[in-house]
């Protein structure tokens, strides 16, 4: 007899064509790339990302405050916009009418509405600081010329005992954005492949199915064929915002994107494969959609979970707890990538820590394939996980 | 002599309740055959068996003399008692899709799936989803998943519930079709006096144990008796049912305001019978016929 086409590619392909095709896909993938979209137009346009402040300057010392200003404000990382006022006056009705943050009046006098952003007004003091020293040294006859060259420092010599461990700042949007990407993406296609399977067991589609091919290749078809659409609802969303994102420079590492959507992409599969054969077991064992959610409410306890501790490697990606839960298999996929995106790994740890999720995820398809195997044969009103273990058993 | 399903000593025990207790009978290919029974008899749970949706206690489901593997499962087609389709996937996807499923090409799958959908009348359908069909259109469709793949062995589980005359002339129709091509068919059905004319071999089952089996002319004719069917218009006012009560070799089946149905010994003399009648008041109507299996049904679970 002609085996025909493989049994789990067609189970693969009628997953991905249907629901690529599905209406609420479309939606879906429409809200949540509007939203990833929004979260680097909006910051971009916003610009609160940098504030720059008016300065206003008046007086007889306005430019050497200019001069000072101009050159002391990339040390201290504040930008300024520089406005010349006639007087005293104008500057501070500059200020009233909040056309400028602060203005310098003769080097001596700030005018601010209430207490002046900290760095801006360290700033402001310097250089008011060092135009009064240049004045009171020309006064004693020192020439601005030999003044310049007297106040003329070098920044501390360094002497450094431990290398720096500084985490990598600028990665931590694209970590947050991997967590909570890997978080969604395990719940929403969980409970795809739950609800998929409990579909077939409930329409009964499974007793035709079941004619033609085993319980294994069914399972095996439906979970690489939802893991497929995954895979295009998360590059449907990441690609675009990352191509914008590139455009507008948000990022300041645009250059590691593509790896770090790779990293996203890779941990977002380890994950689902580690919690998709058990999601398909919880299906193949309910009866209707409610049991779903009461039975799956551990496993969607254990991923919230997850998900706040790998928050909380966001913010500390080098401390104990990050270190820790990235290699409890469970945890790792969304908890390894903070640490490795911001923090410092061995050469050793991440394929460590794939390791062991691999390892458990042979354990989970083993058992949520053997409990699915009972499951999906049996149609009574009420099954419990045991019974389905040993149906599949005889 | 083609391939022959069989049920040799089927077991199957769901907790304390036995559905099927060592079942054994023949299905042998060319003609439709019954498996009848009352509901809960354990009809489908054998059907089940067939496709390895159940695990049997004891027993097995062989073809061609041999237990039932996934590769025979795949040349077999099946109407599950409960009907399966998916909701939302367009008709003909969906027999596509069974179809290569059942090792059929993409193209073959396709022509075979709109064949049986325009040969079951719900041809202009295909480009619906499932759930937008009626109940009856539904089932067309399944019938057309049990058929798009030329089964060797058709497994039909209640296949005429639900379906109106002309459905069930169609279905009637395309069944003894595949029969005459050499296909194994057998359906189920719980109303036996509604099927026994389509059938040309039964198995009775009750409380998962066979009762009768045999060509169905064969079972009729084997008792020797007869049911006669009278209605009378009573003239005098006396109890129309009570005539027929002491004649010899006559035992009354059902006595209802409408008329009578009496069971003639092989002995008795049907029309003699039928001028007693005539005597008590008008004959509005007779019939003589071999017994219904429903009556033969029910003698033989008395007896045991």
């Amino acid at each position: 007899m002609n085996p025909g086409p493989r049994p789990v590619g067609l189970v693969v392909r009628r997953e991905v064509s249907e629901r690529l095709r599905a209406k609420s896909f479309l939606i879906s993938t429409g809200i949540y790339l509007l939203a990833a979209l929004a979260s680097v137009v909006i910051p971009h346009f916003a610009g609160d990302s940098k504030k720059v402040y008016g300065v206003g300057v008046a007086g007889p010392q306005a430019s050497a405050m200019e001069r000072l200003i101009g050159q002391l404000a990339p040390a201290l990382d504040v930008d300024v916009r520089l406005v010349r006022f006639p007087d005293h006056a104008a500057a501070l009705e500059a200020v009233r009418a909040k056309a400028v943050t602060v203005a310098v009046v003769d080097a001596d006098r700030l005018i601010s509405r209430g207490e002046p952003p900290e760095r801006l007004g360290v700033l402001l003091n310097t250089a008011s600081s060092q135009v009064r020293l240049v004045d009171r040294l020309g006064a004693a006859g020192i020439s601005p010329t030999q003044a310049a060259s007297l106040l003329a420092t070098e920044p501390l010599a360094l002497e450094r005992i431990e290398q720096p461990q500084p985490i990598r700042e600028s990665n931590r949007p694209l970590a947050f954005a991997g967590v909570l990407a890997i978080n969604l993406l395990l719940l929403t296609y969980g409970f795809t492949v739950a609800n998929g399977v409990l579909e077939e067991k409930s329409s009964r589609v499974s007793e035709i199915l079941l004619g033609a091919l085993r319980p294994s290749q069914l399972l095996a078809g439906k979970v690489v064929g939802i893991g497929v659409v995954a895979v295009v609802q998360l590059l449907a969303i990441a690609l675009p915002t990352a191509g914008v994102a590139l455009v507008l420079g948000s990022f300041s590492v645009p250059e590691g994107t593509p790896l770090a959507i790779a990293a996203v992409l890779l941990w977002a599969l380890l994950g689902y494969g580690l919690y998709s054969c058990i999601f398909a077991a919880v299906g193949a064992a309910a009866s209707r959609p409610e049991d779903v959610g009461n039975a799956t409410a551990p496993i969607t306890i254990l991923i919230a979970a997850t998900y706040f501790v790998a928050v909380a490697s966001v913010q500390d990606p080098d401390g104990t707890l990050a270190t820790v839960v990235s290699f409890i298999p469970p945890m790792a996929p969304m908890t390894m990538l903070p640490r490795a995106a911001m923090g410092h790994v061995a050469w050793w740890e991440v394929p460590l820590s794939m390791a062991l999720v691999l390892l458990m995820t042979y354990a989970t398809v083993r058992l949520g394939g053997r409990i699915y195997a009972g499951g999906i044969r049996r149609l009574g009103p009420k099954l419990k996980l045991r019974d389905a273990w040993r149906a599949a058993a005889g | 002599m083609g391939p022959v399903l069989e049920f040799v000593g089927l077991t199957k025990r769901y907790g304390s309740l036995v559905a099927l207790d060592d079942l054994s009978l023949q299905v042998p290919p060319g003609q439709l055959f019954g498996l009848l029974g009352p509901n809960g008899a354990g009809k489908s749970t054998a059907m089940k068996l067939v496709f390895g949706l159940l695990r049997a206690d004891a027993g097995e489901v062989r073809w061609n003399g041999r237990p039932v593997t996934l590769a025979d499962r795949k040349r077999f087609g099946y109407l599950p008692e409960e009907r399966g389709l998916y909701p939302k996937m367009k008709v003909r996807d969906q027999l596509r899709y069974f179809g290569r499923l059942h090792g059929l090409s993409a193209a073959d799958a396709e022509s075979r799936g709109g064949h049986w959908l325009e040969r079951l009348g719900v041809g202009e359908r295909a480009k619906d989803r499932a759930e937008a069909l009626s109940l009856g259109n539904q089932q067309r469709v399944q019938l057309a998943a049990a058929l798009v793949h030329d089964p060797d062995l058709l497994v039909l589980d209640e296949p005429f519930s639900g379906l109106d005359p002309v459905a069930v002339d169609a279905l009637s129709e395309v069944l003894a079709e595949r029969a005459a091509a050499g296909v194994t068919v057998v359906f189920s059905s719980h109303q036996l006096d509604l099927v026994e004319d389509l059938c040309d071999s039964v198995a009775i089952i009750d409380r998962g144990r066979l009762v009768l089996s045999g060509v169905v002319g064969d079972l009729k004719r084997s008792t020797g008796r007869r049911c006669l069917n009278v209605v009378i218009e009573a003239t005098n006012g006396a109890a129309p049912a009570a005539w027929a009560a002491d004649l010899p070799g006559v035992t009354v089946a059902r006595a209802e305001p409408d008329g009578i149905q009496i069971l003639l010994q092989p002995d008795v003399d049907a029309l003699a019978v039928l001028q007693k009648a005539a005597a008590v008041g008008r004959v509005v109507d007779f019939r003589l016929e071999l017994p219904p299996l429903s009556q033969l049904f029910r003698e033989a679970v008395n007896r045991r």
